[in-house]
């Protein structure tokens, strides 16, 4: 009788266990990725032009902004946020482009921040070596009161 | 009792014989109408480019650049459609997105119209862009591309005349600093005249337009 017991407990214990597990799976699943890039590239730009950009969209699920303000990788001598600005001078000529370099860039709680050409990039700057198309470079992205964020984005012609 | 009329036909001769000329002019005006309504059907439309035509074309004044192989005059190019664009290759960004967007649409002309025209690139940086670098990074994307650069003056001189404005921002060290620059494309048709100016948005946004403006440039041209 005793020993039918403890069956029926352990029996209970397995499927309290399994019950658990599941909902561990489940709320994993159900969890939004952490601060990630999607899209990610470098562009490959040719030897011995010393700059290019990193580009791609990041997402922030958490509830706070995250301002992007560097990065390192051991293909270039420094990374920098910058922003394309245009500027209509009411010219036939068309408008004044200038690359600013900016303290941050704010990926919004919730939000994403696109990084494209003609906008918000991560400037590239002292190539170490010349880019192949399709190798893939790994950076740290670094974010003002955050840890950083390590990617691996291809080289494209883009 | 009436006498027979036997007069009747000859007064409905005399009611339709002023008639039938009526009858002509409308059927010789629906004819005309018919025939206005056709030609508006199949003749060509009026071509609409995407980039409004200068309204008062110029010759380009001739100028001397120079490209890893020897100077280049603009004169070089008469007889071809010319696309000029000013940058630096030091940019990481507006440049190379717009020398892609160059190359996707020279890439895209049928390859007769495609040797009719000539892209230049035009270094706004004479200091770092020398005639080496600058063939290397337009023959980068497309090695049919030319590559300009030459003394501070001339490409003042040359900027000077397309309204381009370019400057020097955020120098940290004697090579290290940005430009800041109009990034249009200026198209010179086969006889040198400044015809299109296009931004780089419109590069971006209708490639194929673009394509066809040049081939309808060369058409007109020919």
């Amino acid at each position: 009788m005793r020993h039918r017991r403890t069956t029926a407990a352990a029996r209970g214990l397995v499927w309290l266990a399994a019950l658990t597990a599941l909902m561990a799976l489940t709320a994993a699943l159900a969890a939004p990725p952490p601060l990630h890039l999607e899209d990610a590239c470098v562009r490959w730009i040719p030897a011995p032009v010393p700059n290019t950009s990193l580009y791609g969209a990041l997402v922030n699920p958490t509830d706070q902004d995250l301002h992007l303000v560097g990065a390192t990788t051991s293909m270039a001598t420094s990374c920098m946020p910058m922003t394309t600005r245009k500027q209509d001078t009411g010219s036939p000529s068309g408008p004044i482009v200038s690359m600013v370099p900016v303290d941050a860039l704010t990926v919004p709680a919730h939000g994403r921040l696109k990084l494209e050409p003609g906008g918000d990039h991560l400037m590239l700057m002292g190539l170490t070596a010349p880019l192949s198309e399709g190798t893939v470079i790994e950076l740290s992205l670094r974010f003002e009161g955050a840890a950083p964020l390590t990617v691996r984005a291809p080289v494209l012609r883009k | 009792m009436p006498e027979p009329v036997d007069s009747e036909p000859v007064d409905s001769a005399a009611v339709a014989a002023p008639r039938r000329p009526l009858w002509i002019l409308v059927g010789a005006l629906l004819v005309v109408v018919a025939a206005l309504v056709v030609w508006d059907m199949v003749r060509p439309a009026p071509y609409t480019y995407l980039s409004e035509p200068l309204s008062n074309p110029t010759v380009a004044t001739d100028f001397t650049l120079q490209s890893a192989s020897g100077p280049v005059h603009l004169s070089d190019f008469d007889g071809r459609v010319v696309m000029l664009f000013f940058g630096y290759t030091h940019c990481p960004d507006v440049c190379p997105t717009e020398m892609m967007q160059l190359a996707q649409i020279h890439g895209s002309l049928p390859a007769k119209d495609r040797d009719r025209v000539a892209v230049a690139m035009i270094s706004v940086d004479p200091e770092r862009d020398t005639p080496e670098v600058m063939a290397t990074y337009a023959h980068a994307f497309s090695p049919a591309f030319h590559g300009l650069t030459g003394s501070p003056d001339a490409i003042g001189a040359v900027a000077k005349q397309f309204f381009v404005s370019y400057q020097k921002t955020d120098q940290t060290g004697p090579d290290a600093y940005f430009m800041r620059h109009t990034a249009s494309v200026y198209v010179l048709d086969p006889q040198r005249r400044l015809t299109l100016i296009y931004g780089g948005d419109d590069l971006a946004n209708d490639p194929e337009r673009i394509a066809r403006d040049l081939q309808h440039l060369l058409v007109t041209a020919d």
